[in-house]
C-alpha cells in the first residue's frame, strides 16, 4: 500500500479527536499529504493544520481554499467517526438530538463543499466513518444512531450526484470499535464482545488499509458503498 | 377487515402450524381455500375446520418436492375449487434440524435441506404463475424466516434455503409483476408450533426477543389476508419481517444496554 495515496492532498477532520491519529498515519503512511483540520495531534506530521471549530460554509471555505493555496489541489477527505452518544430516552434532551444534528450538517458541509470542488476538477474521493447503528437498533442509541444512519444515507446520494464527475463517495462501517487493543481474554468477559462473531473488539488498524484503498486510485470503480469492519456483527439474526 | 370474497387459496404445509393458522385466517376473510401437504389427516381437520364454519376447502395430501405430484395437486384445487388466485408458499420440509458443523454436512443433507425447503416453492410457483398471469391476477405469498435475512450458527440448508426464498419472491416480482401478478414474502421471527416443540433445536428463550415473547401464529392471519387482497397491489418484492422486533436490532445482545455495560 506503501506510496498508493503518493501526493494525494487529503483533508482529514473527526467529530472524535481520538481517531485522528490513526487516520492520519494510515494516509502518511500511504504517501497522502495530510491537511489536518480541527484539533492539532501532536506527533503526526502535516502539510496543513486548520485550528477553529468550522462550524459554518464560511469558516469551512476558507480551510478548503487555505489548504489549496498551502498544499495543493484537494484530493481526498476523510470524515472520521462520530461518536454515538448513547444516552435512554428519558434523559435526552433537546440539546442532543440538536447537537447529533449538528455532526451530519457537519459531515454534509465538508462533503458537499470539498466534493463540489472536486468534482469541477473531475476527479477525487471522500471516505466517511459510520457505525453499525447506522442500520441496527440498539437501546439508548436513539440519537447516536440519527447521526450515523444519515450519513450513511448522505454518502450514497452525494455518491450519484458526482458519479459521472469523478468523485467516488464511500463509508466504512465500523463495528463496536475500540481505539486500543486488550487482550482477548479479557475481552471475553463483556457480553458484547461474545456476540461479535470474531469474539473481540476492533481497533483503528483493523480499517487502515481499507480507507487507504477507498481513498486511492485503486477502487475507482467502487462508489456509494458503506464497507462494514465489524468482526461480523452484521450478519448476525 | 379486509374481505376475500371470490379468491381461491392454495396454502401450502396448511395442515399445522404457521400453514394452518394462515388457511383458516384466509378462510375468515371469505376465501376458498385448498390446504396442501404431506399429512392427509391435519389438511382434512383444517378442511374440516372451515367448512364448519361455513367456508369452502379442500385437502390436497401431495409430496410438494415432487414436481409431478405437485402438477397433479395444483390441477384438483383448479378443478374442485377454481383457479387458484391465492398462493402462499408456506411449506417447508425441514429435513435437517441444523447443529452440525459444517464438515459434518453430507451431500444428501445438503441437497435435501434445500430441495425440501427450496423445491416446493419454486414448483408451486411455477404450476400456478402461467394461470395467473393469463387471467392478469394473482397474489404469491412466500413465507421466509429471519434466518433467511441473517447468519446463525450451524444451520447451513434452512437459512440458505430461507434466503433463496427471498430471491425467488424478488424473482416472481420483477418476472410476474408486468401481468398483475405480485409477490411478497413474511419472514417470521420465532413462532411456537407443534413442528418446533418437536424440534431438538430449541427456539431461543423470550428474553432473546425484544418484545420479550415469541409470536403466535394467529397474529400472521391478518398480514397474509392483508398480502393476498387488494389492498396490498402495488405492494411487490417485499420481505415483511414480523419479529417481535429482533432483525431491528441484531447489532448488541437483546436487552444489552449501554448504560448497564461496564465499557460504552
Amino acid at each position: 500500500m506503501a506510496g498508493i495515496l503518493s501526493g494525494k492532498v487529503s483533508v482529514v477532520r473527526s467529530d472524535d479527536a481520538r481517531w485522528l491519529r490513526p487516520i492520519c498515519g494510515a494516509l502518511l503512511g500511504a504517501g497522502a499529504k495530510v491537511a489536518l483540520v480541527g484539533e492539532n495531534v501532536s506527533g503526526v506530521e502535516r502539510h496543513a493544520s486548520i485550528s477553529g471549530p468550522c462550524g459554518d460554509e464560511e469558516s469551512v471555505r476558507d480551510a478548503l481554499s487555505e489548504i489549496e493555496a498551502d498544499v495543493g489541489r484537494i484530493g481526498a477527505l476523510v470524515n472520521g467517526p462520530v461518536r454515538p452518544l448513547f444516552r435512554s430516552a428519558s434523559r435526552v434532551v433537546d440539546e442532543d438530538v440538536v447537537r447529533a444534528q449538528a455532526s451530519s450538517a457537519s459531515a454534509h458541509r465538508w462533503m458537499r463543499l470539498a466534493g463540489t470542488a472536486m468534482a469541477a476538477r473531475g476527479a477525487g474521493s471522500i471516505v466517511s466513518f459510520v457505525t453499525g447503528l447506522a442500520r441496527r437498533g440498539v437501546a439508548e442509541a436513539s440519537v447516536g444512531s440519527m447521526t450515523q444512519a444519515s450519513i450513511e444515507a448522505m454518502t450514497r446520494s452525494f455518491a450519484l450526484e458526482w458519479a459521472a464527475a469523478g468523485v467516488r463517495v464511500n463509508a466504512i462501517g465500523l463495528g463496536w470499535f475500540e481505539m486500543e487493543g486488550r487482550p482477548i481474554e479479557e475481552q471475553r468477559s463483556e457480553r458484547l464482545v461474545r456476540y461479535i462473531p470474531l469474539r473481540r473488539r476492533g481497533i483503528p488498524d483493523d480499517v487502515a488499509s481499507l480507507l487507504v484503498y477507498l481513498l486511492s486510485d485503486e477502487s475507482g470503480y467502487v462508489t456509494g458503498q458503506t464497507v462494514y469492519v465489524d468482526g461480523g456483527a452484521m450478519s448476525h439474526a | 377487515m379486509l374481505r376475500l370474497d371470490g379468491e381461491t387459496a392454495l396454502v401450502t404445509g396448511g395442515g399445522s402450524g404457521l400453514g394452518r393458522a394462515m388457511a383458516l385466517g384466509l378462510a375468515r376473510a371469505g376465501a376458498v381455500v385448498a390446504v396442501a401437504g404431506r399429512r392427509k389427516g391435519p389438511l382434512e381437520e383444517v378442511s374440516d375446520e372451515v367448512v364448519r364454519s361455513g367456508g369452502r376447502a379442500l385437502a390436497v395430501p401431495a409430496d410438494l418436492t415432487d414436481s409431478s405430484d405437485v402438477a397433479r395437486a395444483a390441477a384438483r384445487v383448479e378443478s374442485e375449487l377454481g383457479a387458484v388466485s391465492v398462493l402462499v408458499n408456506n411449506a417447508g420440509l425441514v429435513r435437517d434440524q441444523g447443529g452440525t458443523a459444517i464438515w459434518d454436512v453430507t451431500d444428501d443433507a445438503w441437497r435435501g435441506g434445500i430441495a425440501g425447503i427450496l423445491d416446493p416453492a419454486f414448483y408451486c410457483s411455477r404450476a400456478v404463475a402461467r394461470g395467473m398471469c393469463e387471467r392478469g391476477r394473482g397474489k404469491i405469498v412466500n413465507v421466509s424466516s429471519g434466518l433467511g435475512l441473517r447468519g446463525t450458527r450451524d444451520n447451513y440448508m434452512y437459512a440458505c434455503a430461507k434466503g433463496a426464498v427471498i430471491q425467488l419472491t424478488r424473482s416472481l416480482a420483477v418476472s410476474l409483476g408486468r401481468w398483475g401478478v405480485t409477490a411478497n414474502c413474511i419472514a417470521p421471527g420465532f413462532f411456537p408450533t407443534e413442528a418446533t416443540d418437536a424440534s431438538p433445536m430449541a427456539l431461543p428463550p423470550a428474553e432473546f426477543i425484544p418484545v420479550g415473547r415469541t409470536g403466535r401464529v394467529d397474529e400472521l392471519a391478518p398480514l397474509v389476508v392483508w398480502l393476498a387482497s387488494s389492498a396490498s397491489d402495488y405492494m411487490t418484492g417485499e420481505i415483511f419481517v414480523i419479529d417481535g422486533g429482533g432483525l431491528a436490532g441484531g447489532y448488541a445482545p437483546t436487552g444489552w444496554r449501554p448504560s448497564s455495560s461496564s465499557r460504552g
